[in-house]
């Protein structure tokens, strides 16, 4: 516990926070207001109900970029500033230090997708739509599960990795998670051995957006797809598997 | 004396290098143990492997049964955005004991060390006071046996000698220590015993007045010869 606080307090202390919740901040204001007007297929999308799913989406994709900013350092850091001696020699191990990091990264990544999904409730109820921010609130889980899936995969990757190389792994995965379906359907039609090999490997990029897409479901009424919830607890455990049984050599 | 620390026959290596070569040591309950010799010698891998921070390659170690050990390391690194009470409070709690985390004995602690409670963050500490918060740190648990490596690096005339007097007063209470050190004048002064090392062996030993012959001589004389 006093690691994982400790994760969360230098994050803060850091301003990493700040800066990053700013950014997003300023993406939901532009999208919730006149300036930042949506049109698909040359209409306005003015209706909130419409706008606040494609909000969602946006929102927990940045949340997920913070989450992987907030979280791609935090071990690295650790061994090469050798924080880690005072902890080793203290009789932790690795499983339970590295996983006392990762739960400070998913606490620090919800605060900040908590300050983001705030946001999209005040200019909710500035357009006249607080009736919606019972729903946003159920929806704030869905953004858990995002965040926590790009925190602990960035996590479990950044124990054997260099920063540089999780990173990089991590934004292909984040940006190829927001575009899972698309990416789907363009190779649905790619045949041969090089084709299956691309549906398999688009098959190992989490779906990130089924996971918003559920949150918007949920603001429309609409039914929620269980599948693809599991699918992203799984990757968690997955993740959280590897977080605890990837190990450093030299502490 | 009973024997708190028992290293047999331990070797380190990195690939093929050969960084600690079949060390044996045998460390007394309460005595003051020096390691000794140049840069490269295998003191501070000994440290690491007698602290579980480093696999060792072949041999054994044995801690005496339920012996706590507290440890200063060589170049030590805290949270930067932590205060020094903050720091140890850290500390304290890892150790899983709510009674070391009361600010009272924390603060008496930091006194201990030459440090104040105060408001500034660790990242504005010089590096005599990042010293002396890693000895601090080092004595929360009440340590049996205290491992300090390079424990007055970094500090001026004073503050080297307010930790030779905390070393001292410790080993009045019965603590063994096993100090890592270059400044040899230090060395003499504090510890009972210790060992001379080169490339992962072990020169020679050494122990306090036995001899006329200045401890900064012989290690001249045995590290200088082997240059």
């Amino acid at each position: 516990m006093e690691i994982t606080l400790n994760v969360v307090r230098e994050k803060i202390r850091k301003k990493m926070l700040y800066i990053t919740t700013v950014l997003g901040i300023l993406v939901v204001a532009v999208f919730s207001t006149d300036v930042g007007s949506l049109t698909i297929e040359g209409k306005d999308i003015k209706d909130y109900y419409v706008l606040v799913p494609i909000l969602i989406n946006v929102v927990n994709f940045l949340a997920g970029a913070i989450a992987l900013a907030l979280s791609v350092t935090t071990i690295p850091d650790e061994y090469e500033r050798r924080t880690s001696h005072l902890i080793w020699s203290r009789g932790i191990g690795q499983s339970r230090y590295h996983m006392s990091l990762a739960a400070g990264n998913v606490l620090v990544s919800w605060i900040s997708g908590f300050i983001l999904y705030f946001t999209m409730g005040v200019f909710a109820i500035v357009n006249g739509y607080s009736n919606i921010l019972g729903v946003l609130a159920v929806a704030v889980l869905f953004m858990m599960l995002y965040t926590t899936i790009v925190c602990m995969l960035t996590t479990a990757l950044s124990i054997k990795l260099p920063p540089v190389f999780t990173g990089a792994i991590m934004i292909v995965l984040l940006i190829g998670g927001a575009f899972r379906s698309m990416l789907t359907l363009l190779t649905s039609a790619a045949t041969g051995i090089g084709g299956m090999i691309l549906k398999r490997v688009i098959l190992l990029i989490p779906n990130l957006a089924g996971i918003s897409t559920q949150a918007g479901n949920l603001v429309q009424g609409k039914l929620l797809n269980v599948h693809e919830i599991i699918i992203g607890l799984l990757v968690v455990w997955i993740a959280g598997l590897g977080i605890l049984l990837f190990r450093r050599e030299e502490a | 004396m009973n024997s708190v620390l028992n290293i047999e026959n331990v070797t380190k290596k990195y690939k093929d290098n050969t960084v600690v070569d079949g060390l044996s040591l045998d460390i007394k309950k309460g005595e003051v143990f020096a390691l000794l010799g140049a840069n490269g010698a295998g003191k501070t891998t000994t440290i690491k492997m007698i602290l579980g921070l480093t696999k060792i390659s072949s041999g054994k170690i044995d801690i005496e049964d339920g012996a706590k050990i507290g440890y200063s390391p060589e170049t030590p690194y805290f949270p930067p955005y932590l205060t020094a009470m903050e720091v140890m409070k850290y500390y304290a709690g890892l150790e899983g004991d709510k009674k070391r985390k009361d600010k009272a004995y924390l603060k008496s602690l930091l006194e201990v060390a030459g440090l104040e409670d105060t408001k500034t963050r660790v990242k504005y500490y010089s590096k005599g006071m990042v010293q002396r918060l890693a000895l601090a740190q080092a004595l929360i648990q009440d340590p049996d046996i205290l491992i300090l490596d390079e424990p007055t690096a970094g500090l001026d005339a004073l503050g080297g000698k307010h930790n030779l007097e905390l070393l001292k007063s410790l080993k009045e209470k019965g603590k063994t220590i096993i100090i890592n050190s270059h400044i040899l004048h230090d060395i003499e002064e504090v510890c009972d015993r210790g060992v001379i090392m080169k490339k992962g062996t072990v020169l020679d030993t050494w122990t306090k007045n036995e001899s006329d012959e200045s401890l900064e001589a012989k290690f001249i004389r045995l590290v200088g010869e082997e240059e």
